[in-house]
């Protein structure tokens, strides 16, 4: 064996701490299912199969079906039911690339999704589906190894630190461009936030130059990166037998990560839950596994219930697989109609299919612990995905901005089919929901659609909302008055609407304005025409 | 005492060892043997070249003056990304007897989400796509695209321009 092979293997399939994988492999898989529900869910009204569509890859638009809402729903629902199942349940490899390709496509499926974390996600769950099985019961207390560390070797676990320090080392090289090292990026990152305000002062106070303290941000940021690199690079030896330095020298790798990516939070940065995933990755991976263990160890005792050696004891728990079962599938069938949402119901019926696939795969490994829990996920899940389409406004997103797409353009028929939703589902708080409403009912080319009252009363929340401040929802104001034939009001409204944007007469609302104006004092009300060229699909 | 010596000179060489490579640990599963080994190295080979080589492709892409964009690249909040950009789409009309440039908002185009994203990102792919499809969809000589702005400390940036003559459609 040469040199480099001998290194390979040493680096690859020496052991790690087994505690390790065990809090990435569970945290991870949890964090992203609650990603899933309680963050993407949100995204839904950019999907709609009728518009334009571009995935990630050629190949993707060539054998993939258009993406819609109702795919987008059904692909994030299983993703993340999977993703609980697999972390709870301890499913297989087969299952585990399974949740790589559902998640891989919840993002690849159009490019209106290119935040980078969701693809770099994709690269840690196919690492994830490598890990070889640690479980719980390898850090029980009582054990035959008790008071002994458990160490495996986990070539995936070492390839998931290798890809961290790929990508710390490309963000790092990344900013090492004039404009970045300048400091300017930074400052407009932090924007409102004021994160490093108090240092800047500081800075300034004590001679500095407050330009001078942006640059130097600016080059720390990309020190610190090259730094947390070479920490994922240098994180397996400290599981083997590693000088005390290493570790000394992980533990500054956790300060600057936690420093890092918790700055990217109170600077209120839009990368999702990103930063907790990075910050997971960091404890898991640079603090001593000893500590590790002791955070683990107190749910080792969540398993004493499903320890399981009579016949008796087995008959009894094959009685409460199936009630809980039923109970779960029960529960998900009352979220699925509850929900409302399109590919809800698709996810339910391949979500059932697919649990009774993984109790049979249990029950043919003789994994009855695993099965034991496979019907709680469900009805934990159930639990999470009710919870999320309701604290995350999911439809009170989605009706009132579908029916403002499909007003534009031009779909009444649909539109006409979905109003009752937009209404039923509408956030009073909502300004841009309250607006499409106002504007819909207002302008829609549709008689049998247009009602002036309505678009009245919602024009008039809009305009409470933004407190009477806001051009583009007095425009709608006007617009809802002058439908109702009240022209004189509409006059007066557009014009308080021209006083708010004087010094911006050149500005495309201020246009409008001047539009709606001339027609209002011809005493014709505004009647959107579809606005949209393209009706229909388009797709490469 | 001596051996306390023994250990901290140890330790100052470096040759102390973290608790977790003492003998108070037990194997749960070893490394891979004969060809599943084999099999294991050429994975983590191809896996190590593919995110190695992927983002590589911005670069060298920049260096010959190729259109790319940053997707895959890791280059999260680079100075390209945090540009302030507007897009402008014109179109070449017939009217009449004569030929007119006129000026296409972009939201009669693209719905709201495409709008922002490409005010937002540079994606030659999806510009191009778009004006194809403004092609075939209308009835315009030509079309173009131009996404122009500034960086992050104010100075512009060179405007990306394209043209696609509709004919060749």
């Amino acid at each position: 064996m040469s040199a480099v092979q001998e290194s390979f293997d040493y680096f690859f399939f020496s052991p790690v701490a087994a505690v390790r994988l065990l809090l990435v492999e569970k945290c991870s898989l949890i964090l992203l299912a609650l990603d899933l529900w309680f963050v993407r869910l949100g995204s839904i009204n950019r999907y709609d199969e009728n518009e334009l569509s571009l995935a990630h890859f050629d190949w993707l638009d060539a054998l993939g079906p258009i993406p819609s809402a109702g795919l987008y729903v059904c692909i994030v629902v299983l993703a993340g039911v999977l993703a609980l199942s697999i972390a709870i349940a301890n499913l297989g490899t087969t299952w585990r690339l399974a949740l790589v390709l559902l998640y891989s496509y919840t993002w690849a499926m159009s490019r209106l999704d290119s935040f980078q974390h969701h693809y770099l996600l994709s690269w840690v769950l196919l690492c994830i589906a490598f890990f070889p099985h640690v479980g719980l019961a390898d850090f029980q207390q009582g054990s035959a190894q008790r008071g002994r560390s458990p160490v495996i070797s986990a070539w995936a676990w070492v390839l998931l630190g290798a890809l961290a320090a790929i990508i710390y080392a490309y963000t790092a090289v990344a900013k090492l461009d004039p404009i970045w090292q300048s400091g300017a990026c930074i400052q407009q990152l932090q924007g409102t936030a004021t994160l490093l305000k108090p240092l800047e002062s500081a800075f300034v106070a004590v001679g500095g130059v407050a330009s001078s303290f942006w640059k130097l941000v600016a080059k720390a940021t990309v020190v610190v990166e090259l730094v947390l690199a070479a920490g994922y690079l240098l994180m397996p030896w400290q599981d083997r037998q590693a000088p005390r330095w290493v570790g000394k020298t992980l533990f500054i790798c956790w300060l600057l990560a936690i420093g890092l990516h918790s700055s990217f939070e109170i600077a209120g940065l839009r990368i999702g839950w990103f930063s907790y995933f990075m910050i997971l990755l960091a404890t898991a991976s640079f603090l001593p596994a000893r500590w590790l263990e002791k955070l683990v160890r107190p749910l080792t005792l969540l398993r004493a219930p499903l320890e399981t050696s009579s016949p008796s004891k087995k008959t009894w728990q094959r009685r409460v697989i199936i009630s809980t079962g039923l109970l779960s599938l029960g529960a998900l069938l009352i979220v699925a109609w509850w929900s409302d949402l399109p590919g809800i119901w698709p996810a339910t019926v391949l979500g059932s299919i697919g649990f009774a696939a993984a109790l049979v795969d249990l029950q043919v490994k003789g994994e009855s612990n695993s099965q034991w829990l496979l019907p709680i996920v469900l009805l934990v899940a159930s639990i999470l995905l009710a919870a999320a389409i309701d604290f995350g406004e999911v439809r009170s997103k989605f009706y009132p901005y579908r029916l403002a797409q499909l007003q534009r353009r031009g779909d009444f028929s649909r539109a006409a089919q979905i109003l009752p939703k937009a209404k039923r589902y509408l956030d009073n708080e909502d300004i841009f929901a309250q607006n499409n409403l106002a504007w819909f009912y207002a302008t829609i080319d549709d008689e049998s659609l247009r009602d002036g009252t309505e678009a009245i009363k919602h024009a008039k929340r809009t305009c409470e909302l933004c407190e009477y401040g806001n051009a583009s929802a007095l425009d709608s104001l006007a617009c809802a008055y002058a439908t109702s034939g009240d022209f004189e009001r509409s006059l007066d409204t557009v014009r308080q609407a021209k006083v708010l944007l004087q010094e911006h007469s050149d500005s495309p609302v201020y246009k409008t304005l001047l539009d709606h104006e001339r027609l209002f004092s011809t005493g014709s009300p505004y009647i959107e025409k579809v606005r949209y060229r393209y009706a229909g699909r388009t797709r490469p | 005492m001596g051996s306390r010596k023994k250990r901290s000179k140890e330790r100052s060489r470096g040759k102390a060892t973290s608790p977790a490579s003492r003998e108070d640990r037990h194997l749960l599963n070893g490394p891979p043997e004969g060809s599943q080994r084999t099999r294991v190295r050429y994975f983590i080979g191809l896996f190590l070249l593919v995110n190695l080589l992927t983002p590589l492709k911005w670069y060298v892409g920049q260096s010959v003056g190729a259109d790319v964009d940053e997707r895959f690249c890791w280059r999260m909040f680079s100075s390209d990304s945090m540009q302030r950009c507007q897009v402008e789409v014109r179109e070449t009309v017939v009217d009449g007897d004569q030929t007119v440039e006129r000026l296409v908002p972009l939201e009669t185009i693209v719905p709201p989400a495409w709008a922002k994203f490409l005010n937002r990102y540079h994606q030659p792919a999806l510009v191009k796509h778009l004006l194809a499809e403004h092609c075939r969809q209308t009835d315009a000589l030509s079309v173009s695209y131009e996404r122009s702005g500034t960086w992050s400390d104010g100075s512009s940036f060179e405007p990306y321009a394209l043209t696609i003559e509709c004919d060749q459609n």
